[in-house]
Formats: structure tokens, C-alpha cells, sequence
């Protein structure tokens, strides 16, 4: 009973369900040779089993392109080319011609071997693209026996349970059916991992033995916030986890009732609500909510996702996308913010000691132009639709400002000259979460259209806190009076020279926050989609007579303790009746 | 014939995607074309072979390039190179 398993979460949600462990069976090759009079009948099977297995990649791809862009077909192109390689597959045929081997032998033997080189190699790419030659060839000996349809399906909605998933096991599988997904390998960049997220069923990776130590039909509950996996649940538990799963439909469907209201005080101050988004895919999400426009973009997400970063072509391909369907509102597209937290290993081979303050975000972007100007060009270029702005991360001046807008200017001049239609006068913004920056707001504002105030490495920089150091964490303290003191000053340096200000951190979509940060003058937030409705319901029973009194009252405050407390008490209190504090 | 060494620059090395641009240019021109990684050899119109050779970032490889418009060849498959497969 209430057996605990702890993985690594890849995608977020909560499920109860029975398991679905699936366990494919160890692949016997039995028929070794064939009669010598068979060898024409043998390679006639092995021709038509390709064509057949070709035919299914291609319209895997096709699905998964539906559903998920390029990015995840893309995964499967490598494996089409495969299946066309006649040096490859020559060996095969020989073999069955020559030896008389079956044709499921020498598929075996041939990928086999390859798949064995692969693996003494020591990249992780050669390692990943091993495990695509393994599904490959299970799928050929599948079709040369007969047995193709014999994949992986869920009948009843199941919780899976597996060693490993190839991307075209998972991206078949009837959708209502998966709930969840839990694998014993795997990492947060695998490729089932980012397709458990674009399907949005929680998801945990790394369990180590858990798919071979449990059954299917065993209950379980996945939580794919935390990375817990609880087998056998009593009765208590299951009570406690359908109310959160219930809790959380019915706030959801509160806060969606709002969905096409505005986001307006009651005496009439209009806020405008955006959202984050790391992938073209959230694009559904930030529609299902009407937010007002896309405030932050990450792009980093099109390069940590894949095994290569995207080419012009295909950020073109992503920006274009998100900057059609929101059309006409707006769409802020950050630069890559690389480094930090955000590591891309083959990038950065260099473990940094202090990463958040190292070679990261616009630094990177300035040393390696080839990378920036590629991504400028596919910015430019995607802002010909709908209504596309430019921002600039970690900026921490006017030397770096003018250098990142040198680039943009550049890239858009070459775009000319190859007469590629292109946007060049796109608004140009920077995100404020370097002190320098945020006391340079006045000159920063001369030579930019906006800004946006990045809270959580403001706060970790000002308060000198490295929140990812256990020992200091709770010293990270958004509230704290000189972070307050840092965003007000922006927002009011950004206001008197007639400049938008946003704010795009984690501060942005914390409810208690928001009316102080209207007292404080903001009108723009961005967030997680599925926070705005939380925040609209707050804004929208409010006054702007009541923030600004907040706002008065929490400055004069001296203490983190005493606003943090003032903010989770008086606030909770004066909106009780909101829907707002589900999970706090 | 040309017979030259490059260095293979892109992080990743040779893997899938960079093996599949240097066998469509292989493919596109009437040139035999050879890879050779310490003692392996293998015929660059193969995807498989190119992969097979494990190529990772700092390798150096021996191009073999034979017939008509091997020069034309070459120069292509440097730039590719040196573009670090359009990667980065």
C-alpha cells in the first residue's frame, strides 16, 4: 500500500489510473536460413516489408507534423532516410542472397551491428539515434513477419508504464486513453518526454525499475508536478488526489467563465494580460484563455528541445506560426536565453561556477554571431505576419543594447540585399532584470520601443541569492522592499518617457501580487497561460483607487516579513470569494 | 583524384542530420566519394556508413573524391564543413 517511486517530472498534472505496463517481447529471431530455392520468394518479402515500413514512417511523420510541428517529425525523417540507404540495406540483401539468411536475420544482423558501433561512441546523440536504429529495426522485422499492426494500443484509459518509448510507439496511441506516462529511462530532453508535454499528460522519466517491479491493472497515481508516483493507494489517498484532480477541473471552469471578458478594473483602468510560451503548440493554450497577446517567447526551447539548433528556416517556420495565429496581437519574441539554468551541454562544455552570472542570454548571442544573426533573420523575416516584437535578454546597458540592435539592423540590411521580404522596422525591447539596467531604464528607453522586467533574476541579483543554492533559497524573497522599490522605479522611469513596461516573471502571476503591481503603475503583465484567468478574475474586482492604496501602504513597509505577510493575509482576505487560492 | 582531411566542427558531431546533408551533396554529383575514419572507409552516399563512423566533434576525416567533378565536389563539401553543417 502507498508505495512511493520518485522520478524526474518531464510534464505536469495529476491522474489517478490503472497501470498499463508494457514490456515488448524480447525479439527472437527463429527462422535462421531458407532453402536456396527460397532466396527470390525471401527477397521479394524483404522488398515489399521496406516499402511497407516506408510507407508507415511517412505517414507517421504526417501525423506527427499535424500534431506537433516540424520539430517532432523531424525525429522521424532520420529513420526514412535510413530505409532508403541502398549501401545499407545492399548488405542485407546480399546476405539473404549469398547466405541464405532470412530476411528477419539479416535485418537483425545488419542493425545489430550498427547499433553496437553506435553505441561505443561517446556522444549522447549517437546513444539516442542508436535507440531510433532499434526501433527501426524491430518495426522491418515486424512487417517481414507479418505482424505490423501488433503495436503498442491502450484500450481503457491507462497510466503507461514502460522501459523506454520510441516517439512513434507514443505518438499513435489513442489520446483519451493516456493519462499518464512513466518511464524507468530517460531525461527531460528525450524525445517522449517533450511529446508527453505537447500532449499534456503528466509525465515522469528516469524510475529506474519501476515498469518490470509493477503490473498492469495495479492503481496508481502519477503526480507529474512533483515526480512521485504513489502504487496501491488507500482509500485516504485516492479520496485526498481525486479532490485535487476534481478541485482543479472546477476552478478551471470557473476561471474560463471569464474567458472573454476584459481584463478591466471596476473604475475602468484597462490591464493587459499576456502569456509566456516556450513552444509554437502553447499557441492553443494562449487562445483557450484570450489572452492579449504573447509577452515572452522563449526561443531557447527550439534549440534545448533537438539535437541541433534549428536553422533559419525552421525558426522562421516556428515564429511565423505563433505570429499568424495571434494576429493582429501581439507577439514578443526573446532572443535565445541560453547559459544559466538553461544549459545546453554541447553548447557550453564548460561547467561555470556561477552560471546565472557567466556567458549566458545575449552574452552568448554577441560571441556567436553565427547563431544570432540567424536568429534575427528568421525574426525579421516571421514578423511580416501579424504583429511581431523583438526582445533582448540579460541586457545590462547601452553597450550591449546597441550592439544586439547593430546585429538586428545588419540582418535585416543582408535580408534586403537578397530581396527576402522581411520586416525592418519591428519594435525593439529589452528585458530589465539586471540592476545596472533597471537604474538606466531612462536612457534604455531612448533607444528602444518597451521593456519588460524579468522578476526572478532581478530578485536573485539584487539580493545577491543564488535561489538554486539550497543554503540561500530562502533568502530569494520577491517581496523584499528593494525589489519593490527596483520594479516601481521601472515602471515609472518607463511611463514618463512614454514607453510600455511590462513584467514577465514568476511575480507577474502571483496572484497576491497583483493589485500592488497596478498600485505601483503597471499596466502590462505576462504570465503562464493557464494563470491569466486567476489574474483577470483578481483585476476585475479591483479598483484602481484600492491598488494605489496597496501599493502606498506595502511601501512603507520595512520587511520582507511584514509585506509578504500583509500580502498573503490582507489580500487573501479582501478576495476570499475569488476562485484564486486553489493550491496555495 | 582529390584525397584531403577535414575536421568536423559542429558540437554534435556526424550524426543523423549532417551525415544526411553530406550524402545528398554525395549523391548529387558523378564524383566516387570515400570517408575514411582512422582505418574505417566507408562510400559517402550511405547515410548509414557516414553515421557508422561515429564522427564526433574534433575528428579528423579523409575525403576521397574520384571523377568529373570532384573539384566542384570539394569545394562544397568544405563549405558544408565549414558551416558547421549549418547547424550553429
Amino acid at each position: 500500500m502507498n508505495k512511493e517511486w520518485h522520478g524526474v517530472p518531464v510534464s505536469p498534472g495529476i491522474a489517478i489510473g490503472k497501470l498499463y505496463c508494457y514490456r515488448p517481447r524480447k525479439l527472437v529471431i527463429e527462422n535462421k536460413t531458407i532453402a536456396p530455392e527460397l532466396v527470390q520468394e525471401e527477397l521479394e518479402k524483404f522488398e515489399t516489408a521496406l516499402a511497407a515500413c516506408r510507407e508507415s514512417l511517412q505517414r507517421t511523420r504526417a501525423h506527427a507534423e499535424d500534431i506537433s510541428g516540424r520539430s517532432i517529425a523531424k525525429i522521424f525523417e532520420a529513420q526514412l532516410l535510413l530505409l532508403e540507404d541502398n549501401f545499407f540495406l545492399d548488405e542485407m540483401r546480399t546476405s539473404i542472397k549469398t547466405t541464405y539468411t532470412s530476411a528477419e536475420t539479416a535485418i537483425y544482423n545488419s542493425m545489430h551491428r550498427a547499433i553496437g558501433i553506435l553505441m561505443q561512441g561517446s556522444g549522447q546523440v549517437f546513444r539516442e539515434r542508436a535507440s531510433d536504429l532499434r526501433d527501426l529495426g524491430r518495426r522491418l522485422i515486424g512487417y517481414v513477419r507479418g505482424e505490423a499492426s501488433a503495436r503498442l494500443e491502450l484500450t481503457e484509459p491507462s497510466i503507461l508504464a514502460a522501459e523506454e518509448l520510441t516517439p512513434s510507439e507514443l505518438i499513435h496511441l489513442e489520446r483519451n486513453h493516456l493519462l499518464g506516462v512513466a518511464l524507468d529511462e530517460g531525461g527531460q530532453t528525450s524525445h517522449s518526454a517533450i511529446l508527453a508535454r505537447v500532449f499534456g499528460v503528466p509525465s515522469i522519466v528516469g524510475l529506474k525499475s519501476f515498469s518490470t517491479e509493477n503490473n498492469s491493472g495495479t492503481l496508481v497515481i502519477i503526480n507529474g508536478n512533483s515526480g512521485k508516483l504513489i502504487v496501491e493507494p488507500d482509500v485516504p489517498k485516492v479520496q485526498k488526489y481525486t479532490k485535487k484532480i476534481q478541485a482543479h477541473t472546477n476552478y478551471r471552469q470557473q476561471l474560463l467563465n471569464i474567458r472573454d471578458s476584459e481584463a478591466i478594473t471596476k473604475d475602468g483602468c484597462r490591464i493587459y494580460l499576456h502569456a509566456n510560451i516556450e513552444l509554437p503548440i502553447e499557441v492553443k493554450s494562449v487562445q483557450e484563455v484570450n489572452a492579449d497577446g504573447i509577452g515572452l517567447f522563449r526561443t531557447e526551447y527550439l534549440y534545448l528541445s533537438q539535437e541541433s539548433l534549428p536553422d533559419e528556416e525552421e525558426q522562421y517556420e516556428a515564429y511565423h506560426t505563433v505570429a499568424e495565429a495571434l494576429a493582429p496581437k501581439p507577439v514578443v519574441i526573446r532572443t535565445f536565453d541560453l547559459g544559466g539554468d538553461k544549459v545546453a551541454a554541447d553548447l557550453m562544455p564548460h561547467r561555470e561556477p556561477n552560471p546565472f552570472m557567466g556567458w549566458r542570454a545575449i552574452r552568448v548571442s554577441l560571441d556567436r554571431l553565427d547563431i544570432f544573426r540567424t536568429q534575427l533573420r528568421a525574426i525579421a523575416r516571421a514578423a511580416t505576419v501579424g504583429n511581431v516584437e523583438i526582445m533582448f535578454p540579460m541586457i545590462n546597458g547601452m553597450t550591449d543594447l546597441r550592439a544586439a540592435k547593430k546585429q538586428l539592423h545588419e540582418a535585416c540590411t543582408s535580408l534586403k540585399k537578397q530581396g527576402i521580404p522581411h520586416r525592418s522596422n519591428l519594435p525593439v525591447g529589452v528585458m530589465i532584470e539586471v540592476p545596472s539596467a533597471a537604474m538606466l531604464v531612462d536612457l534604455i528607453a531612448t533607444e528602444t520601443d518597451f521593456m519588460s522586467i524579468g522578476t526572478n533574476d532581478l530578485t536573485q541579483f539584487t539580493l545577491a541569492v543564488d535561489r538554486s543554492n539550497p543554503l540561500v533559497a530562502d533568502l530569494y524573497q520577491p517581496f523584499h522592499l528593494s525589489v519593490l522599490r527596483l520594479v516601481q522605479s521601472i515602471v515609472q522611469t518607463g511611463a514618463a518617457a512614454n514607453k510600455k513596461v511590462s513584467l514577465c516573471g514568476e511575480l507577474g502571476g502571483n496572484s497576491i501580487a497583483t493589485v500592488l503591481l497596478i498600485g505601483m503603475g503597471l499596466r502590462n503583465f505576462s504570465m503562464s497561460p493557464l494563470l491569466i484567468p486567476e489574474i483577470k478574475s483578481v483585476v476585475r474586482a479591483t479598483t484602481l483607487e484600492e491598488c494605489k492604496q496597496i501599493a502606498q501602504d506595502v511601501m512603507k513597509m520595512s520587511t520582507y516579513e511584514e509585506i509578504t505577510h500583509f500580502l498573503k493575509v490582507t489580500i487573501r482576505k479582501r478576495f476570499a470569494d475569488l476562485p484564486v487560492w486553489f493550491g496555495r | 583524384m582529390i584525397r584531403k582531411e577535414i575536421v568536423i566542427r559542429n558540437r554534435n558531431g556526424l550524426h543523423a542530420r549532417p551525415a544526411a546533408q553530406f550524402v545528398k551533396l554525395a549523391a548529387g554529383s558523378q564524383s566516387e566519394v570515400w570517408v575514411e575514419k582512422e582505418g574505417s572507409r566507408v562510400n559517402g552516399r550511405s547515410i548509414m556508413g557516414m553515421m557508422l563512423l561515429s564522427a564526433e566533434q574534433g575528428a579528423n576525416l579523409i575525403i576521397e573524391l574520384n571523377g568529373p567533378d570532384e573539384e566542384e565536389l570539394w569545394t562544397k563539401i568544405n563549405e558544408l564543413v565549414g558551416n558547421r553543417f549549418n547547424e550553429e
